[in-house]
Parts: C-alpha cells; sequence; structure tokens
C-alpha cells in the first residue's frame, strides 16, 4: 500500500475518533452543558427578570442565545455598565452571542471544530512521526 | 478552535497516537 493511502486511512481514523468524542461519547454535549451553566451564571448577573441564556442546538455550537424582554439599553449596556449581551460575552469560550429576535450569523458547528482539531493533531504528530522514522540511518562515520 | 483544543487533551492525544503510528506504518524502508 502507498503511503499516502496509509496517511488518509490514519487520517479518517483520527476525524473517527473526533465524531465517536463528540456524538456517541458525550463530550459535545458535556462541553456545550458546561458553557451553558456559566453562560446563566454571568447573565443572572444583570439582574433582569424574564431572560433566560442557552447555548446553540441545531447544531450544537458554542454560540449563545439569549431570549426575553429587554430594551436596547439594557441588552447592550451603556458605558462602563454592562448590558445582558456583554455578560454573556464574558462566558469563557463562547462564540457568537444574539438575542434570539436576531438573525443566525455564521460559525462553525462543534463537530466541525473537534474535526479540525483531531485533523490538526494528527497532522502534526504524523509529520513528526514521518521525520523521525524516515530520517537516515548512519552505518559508519563516512555515510 | 481554541476552546476545544484546550477542552479535549485526551482526544487531541489520541489523534496524535494515530498520527505517529500512521507515520511509521507509512515509513520508506532502510537500505542496508
Amino acid at each position: 500500500m502507498r503511503a499516502p493511502v496509509k496517511f488518509l486511512i490514519g487520517l479518517a481514523l483520527a476525524l473517527l475518533a473526533g465524531w465517536v468524542w463528540h456524538g456517541p461519547a458525550g463530550q459535545g454535549e458535556k462541553l456545550a452543558g458546561r458553557m451553558e451553566a456559566d453562560l446563566r451564571n454571568l447573565v443572572a448577573q444583570a439582574d433582569l427578570p424574564g431572560i433566560s441564556a442557552r447555548i446553540e442546538r441545531a447544531p450544537l455550537s458554542r454560540d449563545a442565545v439569549i431570549s426575553g424582554t429587554a430594551n436596547d439599553l439594557q441588552r447592550e449596556g451603556l458605558g462602563s455598565q454592562n448590558g445582558v449581551l456583554d455578560y454573556a460575552r464574558a462566558t469563557p469560550g463562547i462564540g457568537n452571542v444574539r438575542w434570539d429576535d436576531q438573525p443566525k450569523g455564521f460559525s462553525l458547528p462543534l463537530l466541525v471544530e473537534t474535526l479540525i482539531v483531531a485533523a490538526l493533531a494528527y497532522v502534526l504528530a504524523f509529520g513528526l512521526g514521518a521525520l523521525l522514522f524516515n530520517r537516515r540511518r548512519r552505518h559508519s562515520f563516512i555515510d | 478552535m481554541w476552546t476545544v483544543a484546550t477542552s479535549y487533551p485526551l482526544l487531541l492525544s489520541l489523534a496524535a497516537v494515530i498520527g505517529v503510528a500512521t507515520a511509521w506504518w507509512a515509513r520508506r524502508p532502510q537500505k542496508d
């Protein structure tokens, strides 16, 4: 079997591992759940009744969606006074933040981000491994 | 992307192990 075919088989395995990690192993949902808990704690600091916050789940991503009734000042804040969206944006690892009546912008689904990260780790390790395993062996000092 | 990379160290390690193992499998034969 030729080396590029082997490289592609390895890449497919790494992507499969990424998919299993995200979906069947439940790590994608776990990460989203953790971010959602942080998001809700931060949004609660705005002290506005009837406001709820969630992580986008169709498809699962790091984006936050805020819903409830609030005027522009309450949403965006003014000067040093934080609005609800400012609190949401302070969530560690959060992607885009929007109110539920605003159009959805472009962002990568969490699965795609996971696959990209797995592919990068694979390619980097393959490159280092190729350097290590393909170097010429010295048999004597004149080689 | 960075958030995902730092949240999934085990997945990154697994992908790296697959990468190294594949590099070994695809290595050039050594000439004697």
